[in-house]
This record gives structure tokens, C-alpha cells and sequence, in this order.
């Protein structure tokens, strides 16, 4: 959508790639900080990125 | 400060403030070493993406010598342009200081440091003198230590840091239940033995005990390390460490 690669998104937030795919895959829940930075990084509120 | 041109710069071209806080910074100024020996690190994600880690300072003087954007502070990530690390590449100017490490250097490091204390052990069993493997073992930890610290290619993030806690926690958790047990089993031996309470060693009798308690300490140190490998490579596999998708090559 964004032309944006996993490893991109991961240097951006300081996270490794891994861990962007895990989140993807939902085997790993973020932290509030990382889910509000992930959020922020796509101009959006956390509610539209994740859900329960 | 504005770039005046991509190639063929020297370092003469920083405005001297900045050149001054950039080596404060810890910075060196090289004119003939590649940029990936930098102490920061360059990484290009994509054509439009690039970004520096590095140290925090050393960071803050880059980009404020490109009056570029970002946040010094943060460990990871700091965001700058593709035209500034062309200039940093044409430039063949490095930013050492050397402390940094790669994780295969350290892996080297580590490796020579095992074989020293294999050494440090056979003398210290043939000199009988225990002192010799107490320093060198707390010796080699806290070089290995400090050298770990030092590598600029170890990523820890928060799910690596998650996924660490939980393993130490689940071994400590098994390995007190386990150590308890087996101290309770010597407890017994010792109260039912013949004689109990022993009467005092005699003197010319050595460190013979003190060398069996010793090896028992080893056994259950190994089975705490064999524990919390198994806990780290249950979670990290429960956290995804292995998965694959269609970006993985």
C-alpha cells in the first residue's frame, strides 16, 4: 500500500524485522509505545491498526 | 549547514563550529576509510529510506551538519538523507572512534577468551591454586561484557527483551525447585548418616570435598544454562522468531 517494506518500517521504529512480522502474523502484541509509533507512522489512531 | 557539493570534499568544507562539535562528538575525520567502518551505522532500506544509528551525539552532529531532521535521542533509527550519505560516501569520510564492533569480531573474541580459560583452568589445576581461574573467569565475563556492548549490529528490541525475561524467569522458576530438592537430598544424607554429627576433618584431608561440591555447583549450573536455552527457544518461537512470509527471501 505504502510501497513500504517490512525492514524499512522496522528502522523507522527502532524495532527489528522480526518483530514488525510477528506483530503482522500476531504472534507478538506490541507495546502501548510501539503501538502508538506504529500509529503515528501511518497517520492513524491505534483502534484502526489494531483490534482485540 | 547547507552541502556545497556531493564529491571530492574534505573536511575543510564543514563550518569549523561544527566540525569542532563533530569531533567532540567522538568523531574522526578520515579522508582514505570506507563509510561502513563508520561508527554510525548507514543503512539503506529502499531508495528513499536511509537512516543512522549510531551514538546519540555523534548522530546529533550529522544531522545538524546537514540541518536535517531527527531525534538524537532515540537508539534507533534516526532518519537521514539520501543526499547527505552520498556526500558521506563521496567524501570517504568515516565517523571512528573506534569502539565499535561487528557481532562476527565479537563471536572471534569470544571464542579466544573460551580457549584462554580452558588454559587459565589446566594451569590453575596444575599450580593448585584456585585464584587463578576465579580472576580469569570474572576477567574474560566482564571483557566479554564490555566488548558486547560495543557491537553496532546487535539489535535488542522490546520483543527480544520480552522474550529474554520470560525465559529467565521460567528457568529460575524450575531451577529453585530443582536446586531445593537436591539440597534437601543432601540434607538428609548428611542427618542420617553413621556418626551424625561428624566428627572435624582432619586437616591433611585437603580440598577433596570442597572439589565435589564444587562439581555438583558445575551440574547445576549447566542445567540452568540447558534450561534457559530451552525456555529461550520455546518463547521465541511462541513470538514469532521463526516465522517466514512472502518478504522473506
Amino acid at each position: 500500500m505504502h510501497d513500504l517494506t517490512q525492514e524499512a518500517l522496522a528502522n523507522e521504529l527502532g524495532v527489528t524485522r522480526q518483530t514488525i512480522l510477528a506483530i503482522e502474523k500476531g504472534k507478538y502484541d506490541p507495546s502501548l509505545d510501539l503501538a502508538f509509533k506504529i500509529a503515528r507512522y501511518f497517520g492513524v489512531t491505534i483502534e484502526d491498526v489494531f483490534s482485540p | 549547514m547547507s552541502m556545497k557539493k556531493a564529491g571530492g570534499c574534505t573536511a575543510g568544507l564543514f563550518h569549523t563550529s561544527l566540525k569542532e562539535e563533530f569531533l567532540s562528538a567522538g568523531a574522526m575525520i578520515r579522508q582514505e576509510r570506507p563509510c561502513r567502518k563508520s561508527k554510525i551505522l548507514i543503512t539503506k532500506c529502499n531508495k528513499h529510506n536511509t537512516y543512522a544509528r549510531g551514538q546519540p551525539a555523534l548522530i546529533s552532529a550529522v544531522l545538524r551538519m546537514f540541518s536535517l531532521e531527527g531525534d538524537p535521542r532515540g537508539r534507533h533509527g534516526d532518519r537521514i538523507t539520501e543526499k547527505s550519505v552520498t556526500f558521506i560516501t563521496k567524501s570517504q569520510l568515516s565517523y571512528t572512534s573506534g569502539d565499535s564492533m561487528k557481532r562476527t569480531t565479537f563471536y572471534i573474541l569470544a571464542g579466544i577468551v573460551g580457549l584462554l580459560e580452558v588454559g587459565a583452568f589446566w594451569l590453575s589445576v596444575e599450580l593448585h591454586g584456585p585464584l587463578l581461574i576465579i580472576l580469569a573467569f570474572i576477567a574474560g565475563i566482564m571483557l566479554l561484557y564490555l566488548a558486547r556492548r560495543k557491537i553496532h549490529d546487535l539489535k535488542e528490541d522490546e520483543r527480544a527483551v520480552l522474550i529474554n525475561e520470560k525465559a529467565a524467569v521460567r528457568t529460575f522458576q524450575v531451577f529453585w525447585v530443582v536446586f531445593f530438592a537436591i539440597s534437601l537430598g543432601d540434607v538428609v544424607l548428611g542427618l542420617g548418616a553413621p556418626g551424625f554429627p561428624r566428627q572435624p576433618r582432619p586437616p591433611n584431608e585437603g580440598l577433596v570435598p570442597l572439589g565435589h561440591i564444587g562439581i555438583v555447583q558445575l551440574l547445576l549450573l549447566f542445567l540452568m544454562i540447558i534450561l534457559y536455552v530451552g525456555f529461550r527457544f520455546y518463547y521465541a518461537r511462541q513470538y514469532g522468531e521463526w516465522e517466514t512470509d512472502e518478504e522473506q527471501d
